[in-house]
């Protein structure tokens, strides 16, 4: 019996010594630490390339990953709320408290708007961009010469445009160039955001290609001259330097590089972004997983059977307001656009059946017109809208040169630009020539061509008229900044120097 | 001793009245000679909610009273927030806006009354239970053709097993021009009142005039 137990608490022993190895103290070889993560070219390439893909899911929004306290399940799309919600050009035609909230300027008191209010995800692509900037320099294995200065361009054009895009939605914003900060900063001026944008673009144009490798969306996914140049083109517009614009538009233009596509080319550029006009987008590919869920797509929003297997309309422009917009369609049902981007859906077969469209794009009611502008084929299935998400097109850039040419008084290089998008749409020619009603047409031009992609908010706050179309924003009101998101609370943790937009001090 | 006994009598007590246990019961499905029997006239019954105060009125406005409480007929009624969205499309200046709906010029007042003729179909009682997926056709009062059909919607990805609705549309072109529909999804259907058949209309989408 003695030796019974002492055998056993041996093989015990035995049992313990041997069989445990200290695995649980050993690093897993697939953690990168700081010093190893910045050694070879492949390195400084996936970090560029990973600062792209924040700015993506910057575009569409905080998820549930990136702030626990939000109840949003994926992305919302925020690029349509902070651009095109606000227009005065939409409604939601399933009463949706959320969307209307939005149209309505009311985005505070929300809780499911606030994520929309953060802007952490632009900052997050400013600081891998200034990390890029400070450790690729010292790369130098497996990374020649000239794509070193290509990647390093990229990442200053990109925290360029990550700053520029956050200022037309906050106005005032920090201004970050350093990797890593200690102190705290606070806003600076719209128009010195403005103006470091164009420093920096300058910087980074003579390294950058006009095209990058791969297809045509993923070339034009990347920093290219055209991008910069056409960033440069809208920062210049910001500060009123209409010279600077119409010189950075000129190059893209000489450089033969975009062209207008047809009508039936349009289909293209939504549907997959391989297209001629595509100056700069973010593109999403289904072959590598990238798609949207339910929430995922703002494009779903727009969409019901036949194209989703939603079965209302949530997001839409009434009937008469596209009547409004597109007067050569009211009048003689001219202008193609309306075909292209609008359809009305036979609602009464069953949404369990691929339902027809109508061949009239406006036969449906007021509240009943699809806006088709992003869409894909008909397969009744959420997910797997790829559709890419737009930022800059060639028909953008003409009519912002038009637009910096108009208010320099060369009427007839404006008229020209103007009437090319005019011609292809099938519109008459644009004649008159004194210089307020060119400025005005071209904006309404720009409306009438950007119609859901993200333009027409920027561009009214842009020239302080965002009131004019938004009766929720008062002129006053507009002045102290109603045109700009509200700073999110979590901009002021542990941030003395951090200040409220005017506006919203007093305006939940 | 005196205690316990307390005690237990109290418990006891509390055993017998605490739980009734009548919510258990379940009435069952109505019958269907009785589900949405509303007991009042088509007019007294819209009168009686808030939501149809300004459609009552423009139908006493214009007269058709009568139309809307004949024997047999069927009427599909628009809420206010339907009529209320014509409204803003029909004036769209604040300033020229009548105050009350008696100020309404009496040019506008007879193209409602036209309008709201198309609402009503005389002498045929529209009930859910006759009515298929495929499309059957009837003509209003107000002379335009009307289209009724069932939609099923799908319940849990199951094809065709969600709930089913009405789908009222109408020929809103000209005569003589290709027909075009506009269709309307009924939200409530079949309430039946002493005069006829009564359907509430879904006023998310539609307006008033089939706009």
């Amino acid at each position: 019996m003695k030796n019974k137990i002492i055998t056993m608490c041996l093989i015990i022993l035995t049992l313990t010594g041997t069989s445990c190895k200290r695995w649980l103290d050993e690093l897993p070889i697939n953690t990168v630490t700081e010093d190893q993560a910045w050694q070879t070219g492949s390195d400084a390439e996936g970090a560029v390339a990973a600062a792209f893909a924040i700015f993506r899911r910057g575009l569409s929004g905080l998820t549930k990953d990136d702030t626990p306290s939000t109840t949003r399940n994926g992305s919302w799309g925020d690029y349509y709320f902070w651009g095109d919600a606000r227009s005065g050009d939409w409604i939601t035609p399933n009463n949706d408290g959320d969307w209307a909230a939005g149209f309505q300027n009311h985005l505070i008191q929300r809780t499911q708007l606030e994520p929309m209010t953060n802007w952490r995800l632009f900052y997050r692509a400013i600081e891998q961009c200034n990390l890029i900037l400070e450790k690729i320099p010292e790369i130098n294995n497996g990374l020649t010469q000239e794509r070193k200065l290509q990647l390093l361009a990229e990442a200053r054009f990109l925290r360029a445009m990550s700053h520029f895009y956050a200022a037309r939605i906050w106005g005032d914003i920090p201004i970050n160039l350093k990797a890593r900060n200690v102190e705290a900063i606070g806003r600076e001026p719209i128009n010195t955001v403005m103006q470091m944008v164009i420093s920096e673009v300058d910087q980074a144009i003579p390294n950058l290609p006009w095209q990058n490798k791969g297809s045509r969306k993923e070339s034009m996914s990347r920093g290219t001259k055209g991008a910069a140049l056409a960033l440069k083109a809208h920062a210049c517009m910001w500060l009123k330097d209409y010279q600077g614009a119409s010189n950075a538009i000129k190059e893209i233009m000489d450089a033969n590089i975009f062209k207008l596509v047809t009508m039936d080319g349009l289909r293209t550029l939504f549907d997959t972004g391989e297209s001629e006009e595509v100056i700069f987008e973010m593109y999403y590919d289904v072959k590598k997983g990238e798609y949207s869920d339910y929430y995922g797509h703002i494009m779903t929003y727009y969409l019901t059977n036949p194209y989703t297997s939603r079965g209302d309309l949530s997001l839409a422009v009434p009937k008469s307001k596209i009547l409004e917009i597109y007067p050569d369609y009211a009048r003689d049902k001219s202008d193609k656009r309306v075909a292209a981007f609008f359809q009305s859906i036979d609602f009464s077969v069953s949404s369990s059946e691929l339902r027809p469209v109508f061949p009239d794009p406006l036969q449906n009611g007021e509240r009943a017109i699809m806006f088709a502008k992003f869409r894909k084929v008909k397969d009744r299935t959420y997910n797997l809208m790829d559709a890419p998400v737009p930022i800059f097109r060639y028909a953008d850039v003409l009519l912002l040169k038009a637009e910096a040419d108009a208010r320099l008084n060369r009427i007839s290089d404006a008229l020209e630009n103007l009437n090319k998008v005019r011609e292809r749409a099938g519109i008459p020619l644009f004649t008159r020539d004194d210089q307020p009603v060119v400025i005005d047409e071209i904006l309404a031009e720009r409306r009438r061509e950007l119609i859901g992609e993200f333009h027409r908010v920027y561009d009214l706050v842009r020239v302080g008229r965002l009131h004019e179309f938004n009766p929720y924003i008062t002129a006053q009101g507009e002045k102290d900044g109603a045109g700009f998101f509200p700073v999110s609370q979590e901009a002021f943790a542990n941030n003395p120097r951090m200040e409220q937009t005017y506006y919203w001090q007093f305006n939940q | 001793m005196i205690k316990l006994i307390k005690a237990i009598a109290f418990i006891g007590i509390l055993f017998i009245v605490g739980c009734g246990d009548k919510y258990f019961a379940d009435g069952g499905n109505q019958p269907s000679n009785q589900s949405g029997v509303l007991g009042v006239s088509t007019m007294d019954y819209l009168k009686s909610q808030s939501e149809f105060d300004t459609l009552t009125t423009l139908i006493r406005l214009t007269g058709l009273e009568e139309a809307v409480n004949s024997k047999g007929n069927t009427f599909l009624a628009p809420r206010d927030y339907s009529i209320h969205n014509y409204f803003e499309l029909l004036f769209t200046d604040p300033e020229n806006k009548p105050a009350t709906l008696d100020a309404i010029p009496k040019e506008e007042m007879d193209k409602i009354a036209q309008i709201l003729k198309n609402y009503i179909i005389p002498n045929e009682e529209i009930v859910r239970s006759k009515l298929l997926t495929t499309y059957s056709y009837v003509t209003t009062l107000g002379g335009k053709r009307a289209r009724f059909n069932i939609v099923q919607q799908d319940y849990l990805g199951n094809v065709n097993m969600g709930a089913k609705s009405i789908i009222f549309s109408l020929n809103t072109s000209p005569t003589g021009q290709p027909e075009r529909y506009q269709s309307i999804q009924v939200a409530t259907a079949d309430l039946r009142s002493t005069n006829g058949v009564l359907h509430l209309l879904n006023s998310d989408t539609h307006i008033f005039g089939f706009n």
